[in-house]
């Protein structure tokens, strides 16, 4: 007895488990062929409750719900006629079931989202599919998907059903909308104009006949475009007040427009078609077959030329974004050239320059005017030092994030980069990892934040993994200031200025390598080869549109990851540098930051360099690197950083050694953040961090050796 | 003629008839259009990898990778 009651209790959850997802789309949208990849050979013939029509069903498991899925025979629009259309359009509008599939074909966009945005005025238990956007992809088709998303209020998603690009995707959402609880709600309303008035007027006397708002709306709209099945159910009396209505409303409109209510509100609706597809693609001209394969003929028949060319195109990205940032390297070139004047001018008016400026004066008059205000003088040392820095610090690395990701933006679109990443996987396989990854190390000489998060192109888990553990090692702009600045203050000759800043970056390379290796072999446990298997799009002038948006949504993530770590951050380490036994302190050799200092610096006493301004300098480095040189500046009461690092008065090897702790050590909090979004992992986080200490502190004692042999 | 795509020459096209490798290797490949049956067009050979044209869509491939597949040389 109790078995049995077990045993349907089973049963019903069984059932209560059981999703209906019903496929919709146009005839030769590709239905047919999802159908068949999604249900595989589950599928059977059923025949529609009530009618001799067949449908086809089908059943899978996916993470352990049954699903069934319902294809629906192929409509061109709501508003059709013939019975296997009708029979699609009741079970749409019935909303007998979890969710619906409704697919777009990306090559007949207009026409297919069309019919998307009808059904999407009834419900928004849709996800759209756009399918064959492979296809119309390498003829030039852009689509921004999170626009397209948020513009349709559905989850929506690029694929093709013919090779099984994101189906795995697709399923997976279209369960997780069919699991909502929620009930169906329109996910976009239309404005119709003239004809609102009437609408209005409808869906009030279908509420006072109980229909709900979201339904009445749906219901007065159909019944201008002379649907009347949702209003299926009312008496005779009550349907004929209603057609009532309904008669005025395309009398007047027809008076006064001199359009019909089927045409004003199809009109309406391709208008925002047409909205939606301007804002959220583009089409671009590609190369005709010829030209990608000569051009594909130098960049991937020899491997030296090949290299040469790649090279020469990372080279050029990084040339000019780091030029318009920081002025550097071109400055260095003028400079070298004997223009001091113009290099300076470079310097002044570079990005990076002009934003400090900015900042600069913001800070000065926000300071007097706190003053002004008789604000307290720490509240006003918290709020220059602490909040406006923490602010900037995140800020004056926008613009160069931005723009790298601009250029490389430029290059993915043409075409380029995938050609790029074939030639350097050649050489990065050596380390078993495959030449995508020159994508994630380039993006990281700017800064490792969006460097880690674009580790994401690389397809194998393993891979991606170990990457965004161990890229932190390459050096990014913010280290690449305090490098300039060390270089500068320690060494006269130009020559060897330049010298020690190419070994660092060297240096910071193979240490990403092999560290990657390392954790890739023997953390991960990974038995994979690198693979080369990459796709090569036709190339094609890169559209602007396309470019901007890519740039944009990956600036965007890095000033969300790195904005919400560094300004909370910023604030701490202004409480330890102004916080001490005694309370507030105005000069920090009297905090609790001097002690830990003072701690830090005890680990660097064989390497020569331990004083308490460095391990505090260490320590606010952590933050972002860059603050390591005003650290040491204020530490030193001067307001000269160079003048602060000959203040240190290091031993040529110690400042050696110091210069590739700092290049070395993690780079920073906010690269630590999205090393843990990347991996979601605090083992993986932890491995990170130690590692890149423990390397930066090897190699930086045996630095310090080397050079005191010298 | 069977024989392997690493082994094929430029301008062939050729059908699989075989992918030997694992569940990983094999899905990707189905992803790209690369299943049993498919037709693919062999664009070059190249120093490391090879150039393959599947239902439009061009694609560089690494030799290791290309000698797991098995195919028929159609034409």
């Amino acid at each position: 007895m109790s078995c049995h009651t077990v045993k349907s209790k089973n049963e019903r959850e069984r059932i209560k488990e059981h999703l209906t997802i019903a496929l919709v789309a146009q005839p030769n949208t590709g239905k047919t062929t999802l159908f068949n990849t999604l249900t595989g050979a589950h599928a059977y013939v059923a025949n529609w409750p009530g009618k001799t029509i067949e449908r086809m069903e089908g059943i899978f498991t996916y993470k352990g719900k049954n699903i069934k899925i319902i294809d629906l025979p192929g409509i061109r629009s709501l508003s059709t006629l013939s019975q296997e259309e009708t029979i699609a359009k009741e079970f749409i509008l019935s909303g007998e079931y979890d969710s619906l599939i409704v697919m777009v074909d990306a090559e007949t966009l207009e026409k297919s989202l069309y019919f998307a945005v009808q059904i999407l005025e009834a419900t928004n238990k849709v996800v759209i599919a756009i399918n064959k956007y492979d296809e119309a992809h390498a003829l030039g088709l852009h689509i921004n998907q999170d626009k397209l998303q948020s513009e349709l209020n559905v989850t929506t998603l690029l694929i093709s059903a013919l090779r099984g690009l994101n189906i795995n995707q697709l399923i997976e959402k279209t369960i997780e909308v069919a699991s909502q609880k929620r009930s169906p709600e329109p996910a976009i309303v239309i404005n119709y104009g003239i004809l609102e008035t009437f609408i209005k007027k409808i869906s009030d006397e279908l509420k006072a006949l109980g229909f709900s708002k979201d339904t009445s709306r749906i219901a007065a709209v159909r019944l201008l475009e002379g649907d009347t099945f949702l209003v299926r159910n009312l008496d005779e009396e009550k349907l004929n007040k209603i057609l009532a209505y309904v008669q005025q409303a395309r009398q007047e409109a027809k008076e006064r427009t001199g359009f019909s209510c089927e045409e004003i509100i199809v009109m309406s609706r391709y208008k925002l078609v047409e909205d939606i597809i301007k804002k959220t693609s583009t089409r671009v001209r590609v190369a005709t077959k010829a030209f990608t394969e000569s051009l594909d003929r130098i960049m991937l028949r020899n491997f030296f030329v090949g290299l040469t060319f790649s090279s020469l195109i990372l080279f050029s990205i990084l040339f000019f974004s780091f030029s318009i940032n920081t002025g550097f390297p071109l400055n260095y070139i003028i400079r070298a050239l004997g223009n001091e004047e113009l290099a300076s001018l470079i310097e002044e008016y570079s990005l990076s320059g002009i934003l400090s400026n900015l900042f600069g004066i913001f800070s000065v008059t926000l300071e007097s005017l706190l003053h002004v205000l008789n604000a307290p003088y720490w509240f006003i040392d918290l709020t220059i030092n602490g909040v406006v820095q923490g602010v900037s610090a995140v800020l004056t690395f926008l613009p160069l994030v931005f723009i790298v990701n601009l250029f490389m933006a430029i290059a993915e679109d043409s075409g380029l980069m995938s050609r790029v990443a074939v030639v350097f996987h050649r050489l990065t396989s050596v380390f078993n990892l495959s030449g995508k990854a020159v994508f994630p190390m380039i993006i990281s000489l700017a800064c490792n934040v969006p460097g880690v998060l674009s580790s994401r192109i690389l397809e194998n888990e393993n891979e991606r993994i170990a990457v965004s553990t161990t890229i932190s090692f390459i050096i990014c702009q913010a280290r690449l200031v305090v490098l300039l600045f060390f270089v500068a203050a320690m060494f006269y000759s130009p020559l060897v200025q330049s010298l020690v800043t190419i070994t660092m970056y060297f240096l910071s390379i193979a240490l990403f390598l092999l560290s990657y290796m390392f954790v890739e072999k023997f953390v991960l446990k990974s038995k994979e080869q690198a693979e080369l298997f990459i796709e090569m799009p036709s190339y094609h002038i890169p559209s602007l549109k396309v470019v901007s948006w890519i740039a944009w949504e990956r600036s965007k993530s890095f000033i969300t990851k790195a904005g919400t770590v560094i300004f909370p951050m910023a604030i701490i380490i202004w409480a330890l540098l102004h916080i001490g036994p005694s309370g507030y302190v105005e000069t920090p050799n009297l905090s609790f930051g001097k002690m830990i200092g003072d701690a830090i610096s005890k680990m660097f006493v064989l390497e020569g360099f331990s004083k308490w301004e460095i391990g505090l300098a260490l320590l606010t480095g952590f933050i972002a690197k860059e603050v390591i040189i005003e650290t040491l500046a204020i530490s030193f009461g001067t307001s000269n950083p160079s003048e602060a690092i000959s203040m240190l008065s290091l031993s040529p090897a110690s400042a050696l050694s110091l210069l590739t702790f700092v290049m070395l050590y993690t780079p920073c909090v906010a690269t630590v953040a999205a090393t843990y979004s990347e991996t979601k992992s605090i083992k993986m986080t932890l491995i990170s961090v130690l590692t890149s200490l423990s390397v930066a502190y090897i190699v930086s004692l045996f630095m310090f050796y080397i050079f005191s042999l010298i | 003629m069977i024989t392997r795509l690493s082994l094929v020459e430029g301008g062939k096209v050729v059908r699989i008839v075989s992918i030997e490798a694992g569940i990983g290797l094999a899905r990707r490949l189905m992803e790209m259009g690369m299943f049993i049956g498919s037709i693919v067009t062999v664009v070059e050979q190249s120093y490391g990898h090879i150039v393959v044209d599947v239902k439009g869509a061009r694609f560089a491939l690494g030799r290791g990778m290309a000698n797991k597949i098995v195919v028929e040389v159609i034409e």
